[in-house]
């Protein structure tokens, strides 16, 4: 499995939040890992990319061969920096709907530069970097590849920015007014109900096909001991 | 010994983890660093569940203390350790408070407080919680309420069943891992292995299997537990990705925000908006966000409009939600997302309706300028939906150049295509015809005597214009004209027997009575007709009279000819063009129903080719000829100033570039009619053809035609060409169906045609020369030989009528040269392609089985492009191959086919009602069997008519049996019976009498 990137030649990214990314982190690299990092994103080197809360991180295959596990770190936002973003997101109420859509909103943005707050890296100081190859302190090839393929994520999925930061697209909505209405969600489910096309899609019809019937065996003998009841 | 306080927690590094105070002196404890004490101090159970721990405890775990925290020796508890020690200290608990458990446990927790084991063991409030969590999560894993999920542990990815929620206490997280774990590890050995489990997941669920799953795959491993998992949670289900999603415009509640809402539908069909989803928790904001992204993908114009604070849903201006609809809402549909539109919102189409049209009113007088040439004034309303514009609203909608206006306090979404349509029509319009085409209001009436309406109906504008009809019709035809919808409430009107009044819609032919001379009773259609053919007549416009085969064409030409003598007195004569198959019912037909009619037959060797002819015609009333002479003997016939052109069979004139296509084309006169029992809307290519020759130009040249109607009508279906080729022919075509019985009412379910059929030359002279034959030999033959050549001769002349190469059997060619040597294979022939052309089936009946064996190759060859086989059923064809035979003829009603049948063989017991076309090809003389064969066809759950035509040669001794046995007087007197073993008792002269042939029935070389 490894990523294939979308650009061919000229610069990665499209959308001016992509580009932003790519120019903060071009900063970092400097022009000759660039190169190389673009180079192997577009040689399909990166075999994939998960994006978590303050980190992006990704195996990296390299030409002697060797996998190395690649990680671009941008922090999370403080509580109050997250107050103050919340408060902004909660003024644009389609923002989740945009960002969803592939669009970051530049008035966004400029909305939160006044509180000196950002989704992208706000100098190239913020992001730090690691890997597990020898090339210390880098950034190594394999730092620089991630950040393309980052960059072309980013660029579709603006959302992974949020998540960099810390944020949800579930946070940006602001709460319904009147909490008392909306009743606690109810837990009860019907295990028998499970629908293992579910699973199945990632595992494979067979052990979707067990898991599902030890779901449906509910209360069936098992190797569990008989719990004492409680009076 | 000292009291040993035993804590759990949960350590962040280690997880779950025993420690254990021990206290050494009043006041004072320490943290227990050997278990072996007390393993060897605990009640039997609880000794039990340490058995497996090392004595000596080498982790060490974080606990708060006085003195901030510190680190205490601690055993690890994983799975089984874990809930065995648990479960230790819950059995424990059990023993000591029997049926008040519970509700001491609950106190204890309340309180904090911990709860002795025995003497000197105390179970701490963590583990006292514990009891209860565990008790908990078995419940769960026996219920199966639980999640898993993709982690990793000390750098290695694993499997971890969870509780439930998300935010449970993690202690409880780590008993259900341990109880499910064991559950399932128990499941998975009684069941049967899988047959690939490349993630290695069921043994990372089971035990300490390894799970091969790189990060991102363990994301979405946990996505599909999750998604597994909430699947089985009754009530609402949905996601942004597995259910419908739904647009839904609504009307502007106040001024002009038009409400759009993103919905998701249910699968039992209901919709709701996601911002109520969200809200109720039914869809995550993250769900929500993404069914209003997937509408922002796909339309454009929704991504500059205002939201609203949901942020799911939107506020649009009328231009937004005009351009919505125009041009967003395809892309949505495609997509698969429904687009829901206020009540009753379909699309208004913009609908031209002509006015009353007003035809130059001194051209009906003078006679110059009528029909196609003739000045009219026509004038257009502009109709959305049922409402006719005024001049105000159709400036309202050119401004807005929106789909969505408010006409008369309504919201009405335009039809673009027939908006813009209309428009370009009218302006065409303008530009082709003599007067500025003045966008005035018809005048007000004026005010009438009494109480005046309160408020007057808006006037309708009207834009007038002044054109020949063939100005008209052509631009109707040209592209400026496509996707108009002329309104189909056309009010025409126009003179007596104006174009107008023809025109769809209109009040159609003023009525004429019978005429007085012709001596047959019209059947009301057939007065229709009449009236038809005459207004027409009376603007030197042409027609093409398209009935089904059977309604009697001929009759109403042969009224046309009576009235117009009736009328005008002095008309010149007719020429009609027919196969020559025809030309000897043309004759009868006339003699019989209008004697008084001076008709001549320009026909055979002996017709006249000079001068002669041309003077003679002028006093004739009706001139008879052949297709096959029409080019031959052009130049006399085109010498002759015919006052009418009848085209009979006209599909002989419709191929172009033919000769005789050419011929007919060329010959000129006041009046052109074609008739054809070929439907001609079908084959428009056709119609073009037929219409040239009846109304030269009325449909342009056969190239633009082609391009502008024909090929938008049969290669894309094009639905509005069709309509406005309809709205140009209709008046100049009539055609009524035998099935339609609301025109036809007085029609009889089967209709039987006696068809008279000329013989070819060779026909003629191969009769006479057996009859010459025959009368040598009766001069010598004795009574008993005499039976046996009267029966043989007429067996032979009956051959002879039916096809020379039948009578000569030598296997010549059945047509020789393109030219028919059988006038009744013509007329078949013509009749087949009729009815196959419709997608109708035939019988045809013989007795000779040896002729049905000719014409089966001869058919099948012809009518190879459609495919047909042409199963031919007499006595030898056995029952199974009969029984294939009738099944596979009446298989497909819908389409073309025909069967052969022997009279014999058709006498038993068939079902043939596929077929409504039958023909006895030649005669029994005997009306049982022949009614018995045509019951074939018509038969009870037969749903179409049946036309049954039994052929007769012209002048031949199946003309003169018919004519006999069709006479009842004649039976009684000569007691004549069925067959033709009668007329060997006959004397010779009357025998030979009914034997020879007549003059006119041959073409004689």
């Amino acid at each position: 499995m490894s990523i294939t990137l979308r650009s061919r030649r000229g610069p990665i990214g499209v959308a001016w939040h992509a580009v932003a990314l790519r120019e903060a982190a071009e900063a970092l690299l400097g022009t000759g890992r660039a190169g190389g990092g673009r180079a192997d994103a577009r040689a399909g080197r990166v075999q994939w990319l998960d994006v978590a809360a303050g980190l992006a991180r990704g195996d990296v295959l390299d030409a002697d061969g060797a996998l190395y596990h690649a990680r671009l770190e941008l922090p999370v936002l403080r509580a109050d920096e997250r107050r103050d973003l919340l408060r902004v997101a909660h003024a644009h109420p389609e923002l989740p709907a945009r960002l969803a859509s592939g669009e970051y909103p530049r008035d966004v943005e400029t909305e939160l530069a006044r509180s000196a707050l950002s989704l992208l890296p706000r100098e190239a100081s913020e992001l730090t970097h690691d890997c597990s190859c020898l090339d210390w302190p880098g950034p190594c090839r394999h730092v620089a590849a991630l950040v393309y393929v980052l960059v072309e994520a980013v660029d579709a999925e603006p959302v992974l920015l949020l998540q960099l930061r810390g944020l949800a697209l579930e946070d940006l909505v602001a709460p319904p007014a009147e909490t008392e209405d909306a009743a606690p969600r109810s837990e009860a489910f019907d295990a028998t109900l499970t629908n293992p096309d579910l699973l199945a899609e990632v595992i494979g019809d067979g052990p979707a096909g067990i898991i599902a019937s030890f779901y449906g065996s509910r209360g069936a003998p098992t190797g569990t001991p008989e719990p004492p009841t409680p009076q | 010994m000292p009291a040993r306080r035993l804590h759990l927690v949960l350590d962040e590094d280690l997880g779950p983890a025993l420690w254990v105070r021990e206290q050494t002196a009043p006041g004072r404890s320490r943290a227990l660093e050997e278990l072996a004490d007390l393993r060897r101090a605990a009640p039997p159970g609880l000794a039990r569940a340490l058995e497996e721990a090392p004595d000596r405890l080498r982790h060490r775990v974080r606990v708060p203390g006085r003195e901030g925290t510190r680190r205490v020796p601690a055993l690890p508890l994983e799975g089984t350790a874990l809930t065995a020690l648990v479960g230790a200290v819950t059995d424990r608990l059990q023993e000591r408070f029997g049926d008040a458990f519970a509700e001491q446990v609950t106190t204890l927790i309340g309180e904090g407080a911990a709860a002795r084991l025995d003497e000197d063991l105390i179970a701490m409030p963590d583990l006292v919680a514990a009891t209860v969590l565990d008790l908990r999560a078995l419940e769960l894993v026996e219920q199966r309420h639980l999640r898993a999920r993709a982690g990793e542990r000390y750098g290695r990815p694993v499997m971890q069943w969870r509780a439930p929620q998300r935010d449970a206490p993690e202690l409880l997280h780590a008993l259900v891992d341990a109880h499910a774990r064991a559950a399932f590890a128990a499941h998975l050995r009684q069941a049967d292995p899988p047959a690939e489990d490349r993630l290695g997941v069921l043994w990372a669920l089971a035990d300490e299997g390894e799970l091969h799953a790189e990060l991102p795959v363990r994301r979405r491993l946990t996505a599909a537990f999750d998604a597994f998992v909430d699947s089985g949670r009754p009530g609402v289900q949905l996601t942004s990705t597995r259910s419908e999603l739904v647009v839904r415009l609504f009307e502007p509640p106040l001024g002009t925000a038009w409400p759009l809402q993103t919905c998701l539908r249910e699968a039992d069909g209901a919709v709701h908006p996601v911002a109520d989803l969200r809200a109720v928790g039914d869809l995550t904001a993250a769900g929500a966000a993404e069914a209003s992204a997937a509408v922002l993908r796909l339309a454009p114009t929704v991504r500059g409009a205002a939201v609203d604070d949901t942020g799911t849903d939107w506020l649009l201006s009328t231009a937004e939600a005009s351009a919505f609809l125009s041009h967003d809402t395809p892309a949505l549909e495609e997509a698969g997302v429904t687009v829901l539109l206020p009540r009753d919102w379909t699309k208004q189409r913009t609908t031209l309706r002509p006015q009353e049209v007003e035809e130059d009113p001194s051209a009906e007088r003078t006679g110059s300028a009528v029909g196609l040439g003739a000045m009219v004034s026509f004038r257009w309303r502009v109709a959305v939906g049922e409402t006719e514009l005024t001049e105000e609203e159709m400036e309202q909608i050119r401004e807005a150049q929106s789909e969505l206006v408010q006409l008369r306090g309504q919201w009405v979404r335009l039809d673009a295509t027939t908006l813009r349509a209309a428009e370009k029509f009218l302006d065409a319009f303008g530009r082709r015809t003599r007067e500025q085409p003045g966008a005035r209001p018809p005048a007000r009436p004026l005010p009438r005597p009494g109480p005046a309406p309160l408020e007057p109906a808006p006037l309708p504008v009207e834009v007038t214009g002044r054109a020949p009809w063939l100005e008209m019709f052509s631009l109707i035809l040209s592209p400026e004209a496509a996707d108009v919808d002329f309104g189909v409430a056309a009010l025409t009107a126009g003179g007596r027997n104006g174009l107008a009044r023809l025109l769809p819609g209109a009040e159609g032919p003023d009525p004429l009575p019978s005429p007085s001379t012709l001596q047959a009773t019209l059947r009301p259609y057939q007065l229709e007709g009449l009236s038809w053919l005459w207004a027409l007549d009376r603007q030197n416009l042409g027609g093409i009279l398209a009935d089904d085969m059977g309604l009697g064409k001929t009759m109403q030409v042969l009224a046309l000819l009576c009235r117009e003598r009736e009328q005008d007195g002095g008309v010149g004569p007719t020429l009609l063009v027919c196969p020559m198959s025809v030309v000897g019912a043309w004759q009868r037909e006339a003699a019989t129903f209008a004697p008084h009619l001076a008709v001549h037959v320009h026909h055979g060797g002996s017709r006249l080719r000079d001068e002669s002819f041309v003077a003679g015609a002028a006093d004739l009333d009706l001139v008879i000829t052949t297709y096959s002479l029409l080019s031959r003997d052009l130049g006399v016939l085109s010498a002759v100033p015919w006052h009418r052109l009848v085209f009979d069979e006209a599909q002989h004139v419709k191929t172009p570039g033919t000769q005789v296509t050419g011929a007919a084309r060329s010959l000129h006169a006041p009046h052109q009619l074609a008739l054809t029992g070929t439907p001609v809307e079908n084959r428009l290519a056709d119609l073009h053809s037929l219409m040239e020759v009846v109304n030269p130009g009325l449909l342009g040249s056969a190239t633009t035609f082609e391009d502008r109607v024909a090929s938008p009508i049969e290669d894309a279906g094009d639905e509005t060409a069709l309509r406005r080729l309809k709205l140009v022919t209709s008046p100049f075509i009539l055609r009524r169906l035998k099935t339609d019985r609301s025109i036809i009412a007085d029609l009889p379910e089967k209709i039987e045609l006696t068809r008279v059929v000329n013989l070819t030359p060779e026909q003629a002279g191969l009769y006479e020369a057996i009859v010459e034959e025959l009368k040598g030999q009766l001069a010598e033959a004795d009574r008993s030989a005499r039976r046996t050549l009267v029966v043989s001769a007429i067996t032979r002349l009956k051959q002879v009528c039916n096809h020379p190469a039948h009578y000569l059997g030598d296997g010549s060619p059945l047509v020789r040269e393109g030219q028919h040597r059988s006038g009744k294979l013509e007329l078949v022939d013509d009749l087949l392609e009729t009815a196959f052309a419709e997608g109708q089936k035939a019988l045809l009946f013989t007795q000779f089985t040896a002729f049905g064996r000719l014409l089966v190759p001869y058919w099948e060859e012809k009518f190879a492009s459609l495919g047909l086989s042409v199963p031919f059923l007499h006595g030898g064809v056995s029952k199974h191959d009969r029984d294939q035979m009738v099944a596979e003829f009446q298989e497909h009603r819908d389409r073309p086919g025909l069967m052969l049948l022997s009279l014999r063989a058709g006498g038993t017991g068939l079902t043939l009602t596929a077929a409504n076309h039958v023909v006895h090809l030649d005669r029994w003389w005997n009306p049982a069997v022949e009614n018995q064969a045509t019951d074939r066809a018509f038969r009870i759950g037969q749903r179409r008519d049946v036309l049954v035509n039994k052929l007769v040669s012209a002048g031949s001794v199946e003309e003169k049996i018919d004519t006999v046995l069709g006479d009842k007087q004649a039976l009684a007197d000569l007691a004549v019976g069925p067959g033709e073993d009668w007329l060997a008792t006959l004397e010779d002269d009357d025998l030979l009498n009914l034997l020879t042939l007549d003059e006119d029935g041959g073409e004689r070389a």
